[in-house]
């Protein structure tokens, strides 16, 4: 019995020691490597930046085993997009991107780990590296899982207004609303357009989350001539889409007839009574300053929170708040317009 | 006679230790194992970038930071200062003075310039009377409610009824929140279209490290042995335990240090327990609860990148507090919940999270302490055989310590932050030390806190005898 408790107890202690080891030695390595990148980094930065300002006409020359090269050059070009610098030559960044690294991230593509593939992802799109368009292509194709590699293969090939993206996208029915935000802000407005014409065209053709992005996002990019689109939106019979029409629209600030919010006022769902408050405050529509009054003593918070923010927008706004923290027949209309007048805008 | 007797008994009892104390070992390598492929995978993503949409993202939830205080004016000002400066499109914070009777409300109201608000506040939950709240002249998105003491938990539902945004997060008053913790735990909430309702990810000691104007500016490991124990503890807690746990969907801790809720969820759940000195343990229980009852496809979350910073207990009278109060929080979480223990009904939360908390987190102080009794008696008295004290004194050693050097190994991995050599070295040399003086304390203290809910005594807020972690270092 002892024999065997020492024997396992040795093993147990030699696994230990042999970790302290591989702990000890990988980061001293670690550390050598990043001193080194440092080094070089900052010697061939300013060198780098002239070059891409145009203040000279030839890239720098590196001679360093190319691990490392690959490290400084990333940390350059992340430095350079990062700065977004009008005057910096984008051609001469993908040139040095293609020149230094499309090998790698080629080869990473393929054979790397995962952090590697997502990494090589990351900065293809950061250095608009065109020339692997294909590759992230058919790497997206043979991802398995719904995870960050897959999302960001996504937002490479958005970024790059690869045009399968549209069939690709219409075909994905589990893709998150965000997700889909974030590729329709990477593509083309006319890949935008393609989009809204198939979803007027044939709605049941447009999965929903990609439907609903596409409502907000129009606001949020805030193109007039989208705004026909969006408000005929407003008598849609799933509310779920009015309500985002209804956002996209306090996104544009804008609404061609005041007289398409009216029937919202008395909805029956109250995030569409919120909305229709938000909306009217945002645009200052004092002839909706009554039904702002009614919804100041709503049910839900929320409604009142958004109409008495609504009246302090309006041109006689504090006067309104101080009569109806006053005057409302409600409390809790009263307790509203109370907080809203003590409170600071922005809070 | 009777020695023979006593002699079988205590050989018997042994062998029971040492089993149990085999299979807790097993369970822990296997959390390891479930961690590690995670943290091997992620080990050279580049974080910074994964965070970067989210960042500008219109799209990210706004979030209201709560930040319930009780006699914090050491340090909530340097807390309110980390939550204002934290990196994240739109997040309101509100600080609750649960009826401090130090100057905490005064520090801040004359610190952020802060004026009188009239109230007009939900009740999603009753809390004790909130006499006032505050809004700062010069930061819109700062507010602070006073109001009578109630504990922590009514604190925190206080300030949830105040909140105005979807999602919270709730933290504690002598936490310091790293710049992106905000980004980075909400992070999965917004990939996951809403599907993860609460996501929590790692604190750290800041004890030692400098921090400035509320910043981790540099890390390092504190001097005194007491807090470098919890340094390892904590590894071992949120690197092999709650990361092993989430990857199976059946984690029951958020840390109360820091954590990310769904307000809708925790309304549905009933806000938290005001009975309980385990308000966070015992608020995800009941969500999970809620999620099963469902059948809703919601998960709790736990991303393994350090967020929160923290400052330990130095000393051991504060230290013990803590730990009973832990140990307190535990045992009363899982009686409150004692019907989803073994229940097939709530799969993996009932079937291995419950057991797990109860046998080995909750129940493992006692046969540590019975194994620690042994080997002493062993040693003075002779009846026990000199193998099973060899066995049961070797067993201990390598049970904490190979565990503590394998967190270790994945601190290393996720985030190397400790920037020389020789911290890694004194980590594992105290890490070898664990079991013959911070275990057998540690150990005693959590029976203490066993015993203080079988006597049903009251526990209150914490008294930590904090230093405040804001300053050129701390130690």
């Amino acid at each position: 019995m002892v024999e065997i408790v020492i024997w396992v107890s040795a093993l147990l202690l030699l696994t230990q020691l042999g970790l302290l080891g591989y702990l000890l030695l990988s980061k001293a390595r670690r550390l050598k490597m990043e001193r080194t990148i440092q080094h070089h980094y900052s010697k061939v930065l300013p060198e780098f930046l002239a070059y891409f300002h145009g203040q000279k006409e030839e890239a720098p020359a590196m001679s360093i085993p190319l691990t490392k090269k690959r490290k400084i050059i990333e940390r350059v070009l992340d430095k350079a997009v990062d700065q977004a610098d009008m005057e910096l030559d984008m051609d001469r960044i993908q040139r040095t991107a293609h020149q230094h690294l499309s090998v790698t991230y080629h080869r990473h593509l393929k054979k790397g780990s995962w952090s590697q593939r997502v990494n090589a992802l990351y900065y293809i799109e950061d250095f608009a590296m065109l020339d692997l368009k294909t590759e992230v292509w058919n790497h997206l194709n043979r991802l398995e899982q719904n995870d960050e590699e897959y999302r960001q293969a996504l937002r490479v090939l958005a970024a790059f207004n690869d045009e399968r993206m549209i069939p690709y996208i219409l075909e994905q029915r589990d893709l998150s609303i965000g997700l889909v935000k974030q590729l329709l802000r990477r593509m083309h407005f006319d890949l935008h357009e393609q989009l809204i014409d198939i979803m007027t065209e044939n709605e049941e053709r447009v999965p929903y989350p990609l439907q609903m992005a596409l409502i907000t996002y129009c606001g949020e990019v805030g193109d007039r001539n989208l705004i026909p689109f969006v408000e005929s939106l407003l008598t849609h019979v799933n509310s779920e889409v009015r309500l985002k029409a209804m956002r996209s629209l306090t996104e544009y600030r804008y609404i061609s007839d005041p007289v398409l919010l009216f029937n919202f006022f008395h909805s029956p769902y109250w995030e569409e009574r919120m909305y229709a408050a938000r909306l009217t405050g945002i645009l200052t529509l004092s002839q909706y300053k009554e039904e702002l009054i009614t919804l100041a003593g709503d049910e839900q918070w929320w409604v009142r929170y958004a109409a008495c923010h609504a009246v302090k927008r309006l041109p006689d706004g504090e006067k309104l708040l101080n009569f109806t923290s006053r005057e409302h027949k409600d409390l809790y209309a009263r307790d509203m317009a109370k907080r809203t007048l003590t409170l600071k805008a922005g809070g | 006679m009777i020695s023979d007797w006593m002699t079988i008994v205590v050989n018997v009892t042994a062998v029971i230790v040492i089993v149990y104390m085999v299979l807790v070992a097993l369970v822990y390598i296997s959390l390891f194992m479930i961690a590690s492929p995670k943290i091997r995978k992620e080990r050279e993503l580049n974080r910074q970038e994964l965070i970067e949409d989210t960042s500008v993202n219109t799209d990210t939830f706004p979030v209201s930071v709560l930040v319930p205080a009780f006699n914090e004016d050491i340090g909530i000002i340097d807390t309110a200062r980390s939550m204002l400066g934290l990196n994240y499109p739109q997040h309101e914070i509100i600080v609750i003075d649960d009826g401090s009777k130090d100057t905490t409300s005064e520090k801040m109201i004359q610190e952020f310039n802060m004026k009188e608000i009239d109230l007009a506040i939900r009740q999603y939950f009753p809390t004790q009377r909130v006499k006032r709240a505050f809004q700062s002249e010069d930061h819109a998105n700062l507010f602070l409610v006073q109001k009578e003491n109630g504990g922590k938990a009514d604190a925190l539902n206080a300030g949830i009824n105040f909140s105005n945004y979807p999602y919270f997060s709730a933290i504690d008053g002598d936490s310091i929140l790293d710049k992106d913790a905000l980004l980075k735990t909400m992070k999965p909430i917004i990939d996951s279209n809403g599907e993860v309702t609460a996501t929590g990810g790692t604190v750290r000691i800041a004890n030692g490290s400098t921090i400035k104007r509320s910043k981790v500016e540099k890390i390092a490991l504190a001097k005194e042995p007491v807090v470098i124990m919890q340094i390892i503890e904590y590894f071992r807690a949120f690197l092999i335990g709650r990361l092993g746990l989430s990857r199976m969907n059946i984690l029951l801790i958020i840390s109360g240090a820091f954590g990310v809720f769904e307000k809708k969820r925790v309304i549905k759940a009933g806000g938290y327990d005001v009975s309980t000195v385990g308000e966070d343990m015992e608020l995800i229980v009941r969500i999970h609860r809620s999620i099963k009852h469902e059948k809703s496809n919601q998960r709790i979350e736990y991303i393994q990148d350090p967020v929160c910073w923290t400052e330990a207990p130095s000393t051991i009278s504060s230290l013990r507090l803590q730990r009973k109060r832990w140990q307190r929080g535990l045992a009363e979480t899982l009686w409150m919940h004692k019907r989803m223990m073994f229940n097939p009904k709530y799969k993996g939360v009932g079937l291995f999270s419950m057991p797990y908390y109860l046998l080995i987190e909750l129940l493992s102080s006692i046969f540590e302490l019975v194994g620690y009794v042994i080997i002493v008696l062993g040693l003075v008295f002779s009846f026990v055989s000199p193998e099973v004290t060899i066995v049961m004194t070797v067993m201990t050693v390598l049970y904490g310590s190979l565990l503590s050097s394998l967190a270790v190994l994945l601190e290393e991995w996720t985030y190397h932050k400790f920037p020389d050599l020789k911290s890694l070295v004194i980590l594992f040399a105290w890490a070898l030390t664990e079991t013959f003086w911070y275990r057998p304390m540690v150990v005693w203290w959590r029976c203490e806190g066993i015993i203080q809910v079988l006597r049903n005594k009251k526990a209150v807020w914490g008294n930590m005898n904090r230093k405040g972690i804001s300053s050129e270092g701390t130690s």
